[in-house]
């Protein structure tokens, strides 16, 4: 279930505000598709990732009237999701060795990212089985790079980790995607 | 087979270009619905921010409660403003009288002495014949009150208007 316009977003969102549970059941099933992907791309667990997912609806009930209807619900939803995804696996957060600026800038012109597959419906499945075997945070950063066209700076305020790790962490998590699909004879 | 080539590293052009997006993962069936269930359940208990119902699922709307005025009827109020209009007038009268009289010594004195003869009369007839006066005043005020009662049958108080067809 998609919400049509913006507009229609708002006016649950407001309502919703008001204490309107439909209008939120509205807005969680227009989000819950993208939520539940990150949580089970993050944790890795579908059980854990809806038990993770209903949290953060409950969560975000709870603090919907400090929401600001300029902002972006789904970056918002988002952020309540990792959060929690932080609190299950500290691991999450932590930086991985070597994923800075500088090696982000030494890095080759190489190919495009893997979600040019994605015109087969065939080899879904296949990067699907690609992306739940990346280490945990490039699953997070390439879950959330591609989940919703997010920016890299978004990303970063999102997750709480500096832009060029963010960076680094998406090419190395797609170069690890081609490698893998590569290895798949995918590529 | 090689994948197409295409710039990975995050310049800046890349991160203003559109990326597509990677398939969703296909959502546990009702999770939705039980995460609004919890949040109801929660609610009810004082756990989460309280849920306002929709409006269609109020019921009918609560209108404020019309408190009926109390009927004061008066009983034969015709009558008794009829009655107060002739005492009225009979005071404007008895008191123009009295202001015209009160203007001449001789004519006072005059008027004075007749009303007390009349006085006198009246009493005087009191003593002889009391059962025909207190007679002749129950007959008028019986008809009075006859003429009054059906005068006012369907304005007064003393008994229900029901809705005419």
């Amino acid at each position: 279930m998609t919400l049509n316009t913006a507009a229609e977003e708002a006016t649950l969102i407001r309502a919703a505000q008001d204490g309107d549970l439909r209008a939120f059941e509205r807005l969680m099933h227009s989000h819950a598709p993208a939520l539940y992907t990150l949580a089970l791309r993050s944790l890795g667990d579908a059980h854990e990732a809806e038990n993770l997912v209903q949290e953060a609806m409950l969560r975000a009930w709870n603090s919907l009237e400090g929401f600001r209807t300029e902002a972006r619900l789904g970056t918002w939803l988002y952020r309540i999701v990792i959060n929690l995804c932080y609190n299950r696996l500290p691991q999450l957060r932590r930086l991985p060795e070597g994923l800075d600026e500088a090696w982000a800038a030494t890095l080759p012109q190489a190919a495009s990212g893997p979600e040019a597959l994605l015109t087969d419906g065939d080899l879904r499945q296949s990067l699907h089985d690609a992306i739940a075997a990346l280490p945990a945070q490039q699953r997070l950063l390439i879950t959330l790079r591609h989940l919703e066209d997010l920016r890299y700076d978004e990303i970063a305020e999102l997750t709480g980790l500096p832009l060029g790790t963010v960076k680094t962490g998406i090419h190395r998590g797609r170069q690890q995607l081609r490698n893998a699909l590569a290895g798949a004879g995918l590529a | 087979m090689t994948l197409p080539m295409r710039d990975p590293v995050p310049y800046a052009g890349d991160d203003a270009a559109s990326t597509p997006t990677l398939p969703l993962e296909a959502l546990p069936e009702g999770l939705v619905a039980r995460a609004m269930a919890r949040i109801a359940a929660d609610a009810q208990a004082g756990r989460a921010r309280a849920v306002r119902q929709p409006m269609d699922a109020r019921g009918p709307a609560m209108r404020p409660q019309r408190f009926p005025l109390p009927h004061i009827a008066l009983p034969f109020l015709p009558t008794v403003l009829t009655l107060a209009a002739f005492a009225l007038v009979a005071a404007g009268g008895f008191a123009a009288v009295w202001v015209w009289r009160s203007h001449d010594p001789l004519q006072q004195a005059e008027f004075l002495l007749n009303l007390r003869q009349g006085l006198l009369d009246l009493r005087m007839a009191l003593r002889l014949e009391p059962w025909l006066i207190m007679t002749i005043a129950l007959g008028l005020s019986g008809m009075g009150f006859s003429a009054a009662a059906l005068a006012d049958r369907n304005t007064s108080g003393l008994r229900p208007v029901g809705r005419r067809a």
